[in-house]
């Protein structure tokens, strides 16, 4: 069996009185990609900013990332242990140049070559990144925007990658765009864990699924076994 | 992108009319343009903090008055060496805006506005009743001016000269900030807190650093001000000192390096050329910054960026029109 890398026990976050998740507990191995599906207002997007702790306050239950607590840590701690998030709708910095956005993923690293080698690997995967490379971030259409969003993510070199919606208000064939590149990147060695409405493309390209619902997880199973399970094509696919 | 980067090459210029006119050796111009170099770095270091890592202070004025009043006691009551008592008044103003910057870090928009003001306004009060420290309303005299290698800066045009080599050392180490990773942190905060945080960034320490870093410069400025004037009293720190520093800021321009000078320059001119309508004075500030707001969003700077690119494309259809013809 691979490594746990992130692991997930009796989590719980409240915003004041309202549990936003209530007692979930998952885990991804090195080397997969993860996805929580459900639709609005299921908790995904609150479980990934608390493991990032990009929202602190409200948690219980244990965080563990390479077997070491982070839960209640603070932001940059966490980015620092190596864990990245790409923001649910896109939060590129707008008025910094696309080159800029992406050496701010790089913030925290010193290996000059090692980010050299990133910044390639970055433009490799999204041309289009090059060719705009001084434009201002938030000229940028929606599908640019979120190749910025996973580049910048990419260029801190994370263990685990997270992403937030990546499929938030683009168009089906940015979408299917998107998807190949996580495919691709998780196929480069990164872990990937992947918070999405869009659950037919999220169970396409992933390992393993969680259902999420009203904070709960109500399903999981390998991504093959959720496509074809009938609760989830009728309730996520809207299939018949 | 050409024309970002010819904008600041055209400072020097700016700079070097000034300095004809300092040559002039008129002691009233060299005044002014002493001011405009005072101002010129005060409202630089606001720039960092407003302008780059997105914090507003309007009350500003507290971390000018710390310079100006801890070179004039030093200087004064216990005959420190100038040069020492303004790295003492940047010392005091490290703590000063460490202090303040603590609760402020936590605060956006309107609150840090608040509480920015409300700290001002202690300074003021301080200055003004501490009698035993201060000297209170009656201020603190006979301030001994700078000496550089036993060469007093006595007369208008050496302090000219030393306003000068301030200001280029200060605009440059703002522009060695900037470029640095210091910066982009900043700028990122500015843009985005809950991304910066994501990428590692410890905003709250950012913040903390841009708002002294940023103080610094007014503290400096602050300095300059005491030694060449040689009087200060507590009216000169009142908040309109504040509001002043971000007028020229927001009329110049933020988050570039010729915003804040354009700012200063044209304002502390304009305040200058009005000394006579004395009362009237803030009634003109106050029309200045809803110019400002209203018609340009990016100050002088951002107008003259906008002109230079219609100016291009202008050209540019002009020269296509020829070569059809």
């Amino acid at each position: 069996m691979a490594n746990r890398i992130l692991e997930v026990n009796n989590f719980s976050y409240a915003y004041g009185r309202i549990r936003a998740v209530d007692n979930i507990s998952f885990y991804v191995e090195e080397g997969e990609i993860v996805t929580l599906i459900g639709g609005n207002g299921a908790g995904k997007t609150t479980t990934l900013r608390a493991i990032s702790g990009l929202i602190r306050g409200g948690q219980s239950g244990s965080v563990l990332f390479e077997g070491k607590e982070i839960l209640g840590m603070s932001a940059h701690r966490i980015t620092g242990l190596g864990i990245a998030q790409c923001l649910e709708g896109r939060q590129v910095f707008p008025h910094l140049t696309v080159k800029e956005n992406l050496q701010m993923g790089a913030f925290l690293r010193k290996d000059k070559d090692g980010i050299a080698k990133d910044f390639e690997y970055v433009y490799s995967l999204f041309p289009r990144l090059k060719e705009r490379e001084h434009q201002m971030a938030g000229t940028l259409s929606g599908g640019e925007q979120q190749m910025l969003a996973v580049g910048r993510g990419l260029m801190m070199n994370p263990k685990l990658l997270m992403m937030d919606e990546p499929s938030l208000g683009l168009a089906p064939i940015v979408v299917n765009g998107i998807f190949d590149i996580i495919k691709k990147i998780n196929a480069d060695g990164k872990t990937i864990l992947l918070v999405e409405q869009n659950s037919n493309a999220a169970l396409s390209v992933a390992h393993r699924g969680y259902v999420v619902e009203t904070g709960h997880i109500v399903m999981s199973d390998t991504a093959k076994k959720l496509r074809s399970s009938e609760e989830v094509r009728k309730a996520y696919l809207g299939l018949e | 992108m050409k024309l970002r980067k010819i904008f600041p090459a055209a400072i020097p210029v700016i700079v070097a009319v000034l300095f004809l006119a300092a040559i002039s050796n008129n002691a009233y111009y060299l005044t002014i343009f002493v001011f405009c170099g005072i101002y010129v770095i005060a409202v630089s270091g606001l720039d960092i903090l407003f302008g780059y890592s997105g914090q507003i202070s309007l009350g500003h004025a507290m971390f000018y008055a710390s310079g100006a009043y801890t070179s004039g006691i030093l200087t004064t009551k216990f005959g420190v060496n100038p040069w020492l008592a303004i790295l003492a008044g940047l010392l005091v103003t490290a703590l000063l805006s460490f202090i303040v910057a603590l609760p402020a870090s936590r605060l956006v928009h309107q609150f840090l506005a608040l509480l920015t003001i409300a700290a001002g306004n202690m300074m003021y009060v301080f200055l003004s009743k501490a009698t035993s420290i201060t000297n209170a309303m009656a201020g603190i005299r006979q301030i001994p001016d700078l000496s550089i290698f036993g060469y007093e800066l006595h007369s208008n045009l050496s302090f000219a000269i030393f306003t000068l080599l301030a200001v280029f050392l200060f605009l440059f180490i703002k522009l060695r900030l900037i470029n640095s990773s210091t910066g982009r942190a900043f700028m990122a905060i500015r843009e985005n807190t809950t991304a910066a945080g994501g990428m590692g960034i410890n905003v709250r320490k950012y913040k903390i650093m841009a708002f002294i870093i940023s103080a610094l410069f007014t503290s400096f400025a602050g300095s300059m001000y005491t030694h060449f004037v040689g009087y200060i009293s507590p009216e000169t720190f009142e908040s309109s000192l504040s509001t002043m520093l971000m007028t020229m800021l927001l009329f110049g321009g933020m988050g570039n390096t010729a915003g804040p000078i354009l700012g200063a320059v044209v304002i502390a001119v304009i305040n200058e050329s009005l000394q006579s309508f004395n009362t009237y004075k803030t009634l003109l500030y106050g029309i200045l910054i809803l110019v400002a707001v209203l018609f340009m969003p990016r100050g002088c700077y951002g107008l003259v960026t906008d002109l230079g690119i219609k100016i291009k494309t202008l050209s540019r259809k002009l020269v296509k029109k020829n070569v059809k013809n």
